[in-house]
């Protein structure tokens, strides 16, 4: 009994064996034989071949078909354009561009020069009050005040 | 009494002195808010110059966006004319107007648009934009509101694609299968616009390789170099080619210099610079600024790599983290354009450059081809243009003879010996039915370049490009195995143009408007048998619309190709080996003035360069 099933564990282990193998399958497919080249002879005889053959069916110059996607054009913007052209035209508008350029060459003055500018002009304010009042002191006569009873 | 006095003094300066100081105060307040005021007024016009100088921008490249676009797609100056012709200040055209939310409007167009003397593939457009802040709110620029206009000058040019740089150049996917290091020799750069893969083991690329995103393609490439392939140092490079170089003219005699210090200088030095275009240096990086030596370039960035042989593990070394970017094929849909060129060519080189005259100078485009029947030479051209089809088989005695370029408007069936310089456009097929040779070929060896470039330039050099495919070899041979099966789909590959548009994939087996099967002759399986043998050598530049494909190699002594293959989808079936595939420098763009030491009218691709921008000026009026 145990023999017999020794044979059959040993015959099952033998399909499984045989059938995971990688079967050698020789490829169907021939392998063309190398074709030599042709001679100087050869070609010379096929040189009679040579020339042009006219045109067969049908010929397309142009073969893109793909569609084109341009912006349309806007008739609004070629107003604006036009618009914009004859503005900048305009001397007034370069004069505002002078004035313009004038205004940002004050505005990106330094620090430094803004503030000696300031304390000049700081300066000579009190040396003018000061000066008036000295000037005052010396010429505006002092007002006369009647004198008043005091009513009780 | 000086009391007195004193506090006499004191009152009546009081008033005075009380009036002075509040006057100061009441003209300091009025200057302060005078120059805050101002100040707020400046801030706000300088916020305006700031809007309008980027709405302006904005204008030019909304114009420059719907100019370009059709331009490349088509790949003529068809639409720009059409747009732009008769254009000027007061008139301008192709207009358009936007706006960019929260800050301003534009308006921009052309108004000049100029074709530069004696220079047909290029056009000088100039743009005018207005930029405005719509302080009325009525989408229209008045007078009084902030602006400023500006004029874009611009260059559109149908100029020589870097697409030649390269000797295998494919659009949609590279690929190289079952070679190994010894089978297939690749002597030159290649470039894929999508993805590039070696499979199944690796050739021998001496030369860099670059991969490039594309979303374009129907399924997206990545742009990635999958693996780094075999590549020879400088050294085993110089030794295979003086090894076998006697006798070999054909081969190593073709194959670009390695570099070598001793004759090309030290990386960096004057000489190395003027070599380095025409050289192999297994070594790649920066050099000057400027990418030299063998890299591998996808969309990760570059790098340079050491792999000797397929065993070793390749040694990789960051060169920059710049992505690759896509290069536009030519693109020669419009027949029209090349005949034209062809009718109108005039060999313009009247000397060479070691200062004998060129016997063609002057001479229109032609193709000429001897009739062992007639025994005599034909010139099969008029005007540099040929109706229909033809065969030109050529032997050493008796060769093609090219000049120029040369438009046939169907199908080209070419073998053997050729001599002359120029280029065959075909508005169908160039079927490749037997090796092509060149009658003087050039030879790259030597220590002198200029000695070297004064010989070759006098050599033959011939590119094919086809509106439809490059076939190889006898296509009343092929089967659906091969190579059929790599010239249909899903193998080949659709995409989508620039617009949007599906173009669908390549398809041998679909019949065009001539009635043919796309990878055959319209000359008819007769005429294919009767002069179609191996291809086994290909001196020519090859671009093509479509596919490059076909048996090759079926001689069983290998395939030497010295030349180019430019293509959307590539198919060549290598039926012996090895294969050398060797690029021909002379077409490559060198130095300042760009100039091949060739120039044969290759295939254009469009361009834009932007030249001029011109500020106008801001106006507003406060």
């Amino acid at each position: 009994m145990k023999k017999i099933y020794r044979a059959i564990y040993v015959w099952i282990a033998f399909g499984v064996v045989v059938g995971l193998c990688p079967a050698p399958i020789p490829d169907p497919r021939p392998t063309p034989p190398p074709v030599p080249e042709q001679t100087q002879e050869q070609l010379a005889a096929q040189q009679r071949f040579n020339g042009v053959q006219g045109e067969v069916g049908k010929v397309q110059i142009v073969e893109s078909s793909a569609k084109v996607d341009g912006t349309a054009p806007s008739s609004e913007a070629a107003r604006d354009l036009r618009t914009s052209d004859n503005q900048l035209a305009d001397p007034n508008a370069k004069e505002n561009l002078k004035v313009a350029e004038e205004a940002l060459k004050g505005a990106k003055g330094s620090p430094v020069k803004s503030f000696l500018v300031g304390l000049t002009v700081l300066l000579v304010a009190v040396a003018g009050v000061v000066g008036f009042r000295m000037w005052a002191d010396k010429n505006i006569p002092v007002p006369v005040t009647p004198k008043t009873k005091t009513r009780w | 009494m000086m009391r007195s006095a004193r506090r006499k003094q004191e009152r009546g300066s009081a008033l005075v002195t009380s009036f002075v100081l509040m006057s100061m105060m009441a003209i300091g307040a009025a200057a302060f808010f005078t120059s805050a005021t101002q100040s707020v007024r400046i801030s706000a016009r300088s916020g305006y110059e700031i809007q309008t100088t980027h709405l302006c921008e904005a204008g030019a490249q909304s114009v420059l966006r719907s100019l370009w676009r059709p331009f490349k797609t088509t790949q003529n100056f068809t639409n720009l004319d059409s747009v732009a012709s008769g254009a000027s200040a007061s008139n301008p055209l192709g207009a358009v107007a936007g706006s960019v939310p929260g800050v301003g409007r534009f308006s921009a167009g052309v108004i000049s648009s100029v074709t530069p003397t004696g220079d047909t593939y290029s056009r000088v457009v100039t743009i005018r934009c207005v930029g405005w802040v719509d302080l009325v709110g009525n989408g229209v620029l008045d007078a009084s509101e902030p602006q400023r206009s500006v004029d874009v000058i611009a260059t559109f040019t149908l100029d020589r694609s870097p697409v030649f740089d390269y000797t295998y150049f494919v659009n949609n996917y590279g690929w190289m299968n079952g070679f190994d290091p010894s089978t297939l020799i690749v002597n030159g750069d290649m470039r894929a616009n999508g993805n590039f893969d070696f499979l199944n083991g690796s050739p021998t690329i001496n030369g860099s390789v670059f991969a490039t995103a594309n979303d374009k393609l129907a399924t997206a490439a990545a742009g990635l170099v999958n693996a780094q392939p075999v590549k020879w140092s400088n050294t085993t490079y110089a030794s295979q080619a003086s090894s076998a170089a006697s006798g070999a003219v054909d081969n190593e005699a073709r194959w670009r210099q390695g570099y070598n210090s001793t004759v090309h200088g030290a990386r960096g030095s004057s000489t190395y610079d003027s070599w380095r275009e025409s050289i192999f240096d297994s070594q790649g990086g920066i050099v000057n600024g400027r990418l030299a030596g063998a890299v591998l370039g996808d969309s990760t960035g570059l790098d340079g790599w050491v792999r000797e042989t397929v065993g070793a593990s390749a040694a990789v070394t960051a060169v920059d983290s710049t992505p690759t970017h896509e290069i536009i094929m030519p693109d020669l849909s419009d027949l029209s354009v090349y005949q034209a060129a062809s009718a109108a060519y005039r060999d313009p080189k009247a000397t060479f450059a070691d200062g004998t005259a060129n016997a063609d100078y002057g001479a229109v485009a032609y193709v000429e081809v001897y009739n062992s029947t007639t025994r005599a030479y034909t010139r099969i051209s008029t005007g540099g243009v040929v109706t229909g089809s033809a065969v030109l088989v050529g032997t050493t005695a008796n060769p093609v003879r090219i000049h120029g370029p040369v438009t046939f408007t169907q199908d080209v069936l070419i073998k053997g010996t050729v001599s002359g310089r120029g280029t065959l456009y075909s508005g169908r097929n160039v079927h490749i039915v037997g090796s092509i040779i060149y009658k003087n070929k050039p030879d790259f060896r030597g220590t002198n370049q200029t000695t070297i470039d004064r010989a070759n330039e006098k050599d033959d050099l011939v590119a094919l490009a086809a509106r439809g495919s490059v076939i190889m070899g006898d296509t009343t041979s092929f089967t659906n195995s091969s190579p059929l099966q790599y010239m249909t789909p899903p193998f080949t590959k659709g995409r989508y143009d620039d617009n949007g548009n599906w173009v669908a994939p390549f398809n041998a087996l679909d019949t065009d408007s001539s009635g043919t099967l796309k990878y055959k002759s319209v000359l008819g399986d007769s005429t294919m048998r009767s002069v179609a043998e191996s291809v086994n050598q290909i001196d020519a530049v090859l671009y093509t619309n479509f596919v490059g494909g076909g048996n090759i190699g079926a001689a069983g002594t290998g395939v030497k190709f010295n030349g180019s293959i430019i293509s959307r989808d590539e198919a060549m079936v290598v039926w012996s080996t090895p294969m050398y595939l060797n690029y021909d420098n002379r077409i490559k763009e060198r130095g300042i003035s760009s100039q091949p030491l060739i120039d044969i009218n290759l295939p254009r691709s469009p361009t834009l360069l932007r030249s001029a921008w011109r500020d106008r000026g801001f106006t507003y009026q406060q």
